[in-house]
């Protein structure tokens, strides 16, 4: 069995609007073990960057958490002082956001951002802080680390800057590595080389994975376990394998149908009827039934929970009964 | 490396600068109505054969280009002519005034920057709160008054009033300190809804997010990556600022008497002091360049993406 290393509970998180509260996470309740890597799957706006990023909470400032727990380690993220998350921020928990283009600062060398969490957490004199950087610099593939982590982010491509991310989070050996969308902002050639990166990291340092992505083939390559997010609930949770075989949402299924149709040369494209729900006032009862095909008046009133149909596999719709 | 060469070739192109605005000035000068002759001799009655011999030895007889590089010798030796209505050496009159002007020009801009940008960093981060709803609501107050009213005021309370300072006059450093916050005042006013905007930019970027994921402290978050991105356009402000408050120096040195270069230029405009006027505007167009020069060099420093244009790329 093995052990628990992030476990989020009835987590709500909602966005304050002019028009409304945005309900961008609603009730999730989720389980990440030591070691694996975990994938959060989903449509833009459903939620899972909300998600991920409540962990370490570097949420927007209009972002409200209403109710939940995130247990790490034992301990309550959603109870700590700012004090006592800085602490974990970068050292336990280290996160690779989504735009490496504007996610570093354009007037600090990025040898001194790379050695920065070092100095932060643990004291480490600046010297060596730096030599750690351009040895980090050089583990995440830069040329010529010496120089160029005298080099300010402007002169650096896409990728590198991607890379010395990835370099800078991993500096302190987190034990939880959230990576958001880390490669869509990359061309394509450049995204399979960083998330080969990733993966060599996580068996080096022995992290566990978080990734948030959209997209099917990065799933298939990087993940022992997925969660497939809807309209902010976490609808079907499972082994890659399972989740690609036997899929039991219908909204999973439809999503892997637009993926496999592209495969078949003849046939259409194949595409989930609709669009997805305003998380303002999002639809009653399971939120995916007016799309879905297997609707009954159950699924418009009841809201579906959590079934376990077979080990490890869960998914919360009423067409499924344990 | 890029940061030097930058820097040199921001000096050199100083250079022809500063020499267009010498031409532009002499040129006016040099249309302006009224014989310089007429107005040496002031209304003298002398021979049309005296005239004509003045005009030589003046080289006023000589083309426009030849007298405008008898004028540029002169002024590149300090020589910047004499004043119609004292007689003295202008170069004399600026040297006497200029300590005066430069002393108040500093001490307001320092106080109008100190002010301002730490008003303005502290309502970026108490935003939305009463001391910024406070703070910000002065502000447009403040920059709203003309410098010459706030000036009667502060007179009328600190000097009149209490006395804490003297009237008018030059009577030491003290009395600078009306002058010099009646500039700031208005200026600083500026200076901090420029900081508060610009950190509140700041601190809405990816790279401030960056910042917190790593699990920096507040201070270094804020004084180290966000204020180090936010200071840049104030600090170019800074440099385009400081010849500006010369104009504001007319005013003020006026008001207050203080005997400055801005009450040298108000009074020799009022007499039609051609050569001191001439004189001034040149100084202060000199001051002008170097400033924005001077500005140029501290961007670079505090922007690398300003340094790299044709430099190493990937």
């Amino acid at each position: 069995m093995p052990r628990t290393l992030l476990s989020i509970k009835d987590l709500r998180v909602y966005y304050e609007t002019i028009r409304g509260y945005v309900k961008a996470v609603d009730s999730v309740d989720l389980e990440i073990y030591e070691g694996e890597s975990f994938c959060l799957i989903g449509e833009t706006g459903c939620g899972k960057s909300t998600l991920a990023l409540a962990i370490p909470r570097l949420l927007p400032p209009n972002a409200r958490i209403l109710s939940g727990s995130i247990m790490f380690k034992n301990i309550d993220l959603l109870k700590l002082s700012d004090s006592e998350l800085e602490e974990i921020r970068g050292r336990d928990i280290a996160v690779v956001f989504q735009n490496p283009m504007s996610s570093l600062n354009p007037v600090l060398r990025i040898g001194l951002q790379v050695g920065e969490p070092l100095v932060a957490h643990f004291k480490t004199p600046w010297r060596e802080a730096l030599i750690s950087a351009i040895k980090q610099l050089s583990r995440v593939g830069i040329p010529d680390p010496h120089l160029r982590s005298k080099d300010y982010p402007h002169a650096f491509s896409g990728g590198m800057k991607q890379r010395s991310m990835i370099a800078m989070m991993t500096s302190c050996k987190p034990s939880l590595l959230i990576a958001d969308e880390p490669t869509t902002a990359l061309d394509v050639t450049i995204q399979a080389q960083v998330l080969r990166l990733i993966r060599e990291l996580k068996e080096e340092y022995g992290l566990t994975l978080l990734l948030i992505t959209h997209n099917f083939g990065i799933v298939a390559e990087m993940c022992d376990r997925v969660g497939v997010m809807y309209a902010g609930k976490l609808v079907e949770v499972g082994n890659v394998i399972d989740i690609f075989e036997s899929p039991l949402h219908p909204y999973t299924k439809g999503l892997i149908e637009c993926v496999i149709a592209r495969r078949k040369s003849k046939s259409r494209l194949s595409q989930i009827p609709g669009a997805p729900p305003s998380l303002i006032n999002p639809p009653g009862g399971c939120r995916f039934h007016p799309r879905c095909l297997y609707a009954t008046s159950r699924c418009t009133s009841e809201e579906p929970g959590l079934i376990e149909v077979s080990r490890k596999h869960i998914v919360a719709c009423h067409n499924y009964v344990r | 490396m890029g940061l030097l060469t930058y820097i040199t070739k921001k000096l050199l192109i100083g250079i022809p600068v500063i020499f267009g605005v010498t031409i532009i000035l002499f040129y006016i000068m040099y249309i302006l109505p009224g014989d310089p002759i007429q107005l040496l001799l002031s209304g003298e009655r002398v021979t049309p054969e005296r005239v004509e011999e003045l005009r030589r030895a003046w080289g006023l007889d000589q083309p426009v280009y030849v007298q405008y590089f008898y004028w540029l010798s002169r002024i590149i030796r300090g020589d910047l002519g004499i004043s119609i209505v004292t007689k003295q050496p202008v170069s004399l009159l600026i040297l006497q005034r200029l300590p005066y002007t430069l002393a108040l020009m500093l001490t307001s801009i320092l106080l109008s920057y100190v002010i301002g940008v730490l008003t303005g960093i502290i309502t970026a981060l108490k935003r939305g709160s009463l001391l910024d709803s406070i703070l910000s609501t002065s502000s447009i107050i403040c920059y709203s008054i003309p410098g010459f009213w706030f000036g009667l005021i502060l007179m009328l309370i600190f000097a009149y009033y209490l006395r804490l300072f003297p009237v008018s006059g030059y009577e030491g450093w003290h009395s600078l300190i009306l002058p010099a916050l009646s500039l700031a005042l208005p200026s600083s006013a500026y200076v901090m809804r420029l900081t508060r905007a610009e950190m509140i930019e700041v601190l809405g970027e990816d790279y401030i997010r960056t910042a917190w994921a790593k699990g920096l402290s507040k201070r270094r978050v804020l004084l180290v990556h966000a204020l180090r991105n936010a200071i840049i356009p104030v600090v170019t402000m800074f440099f385009l600022d400081l010849p500006w408050l010369m104009g504001g120096a007319v005013v003020i040195e006026t008001l207050f008497a203080l005997p400055g270069m801005g009450r040298l230029l108000y009074v020799s405009i009022l007499k039609q002091d051609y050569p001191v006027v001439q004189g001034i505007v040149l100084i202060i167009t000199i001051l002008t360049v170097v400033c924005n020069t001077l500005g140029d060099v501290v961007i670079a420093i505090l922007d690398p993406r300003i340094r790299f244009e044709r430099g190493r790329s990937v």
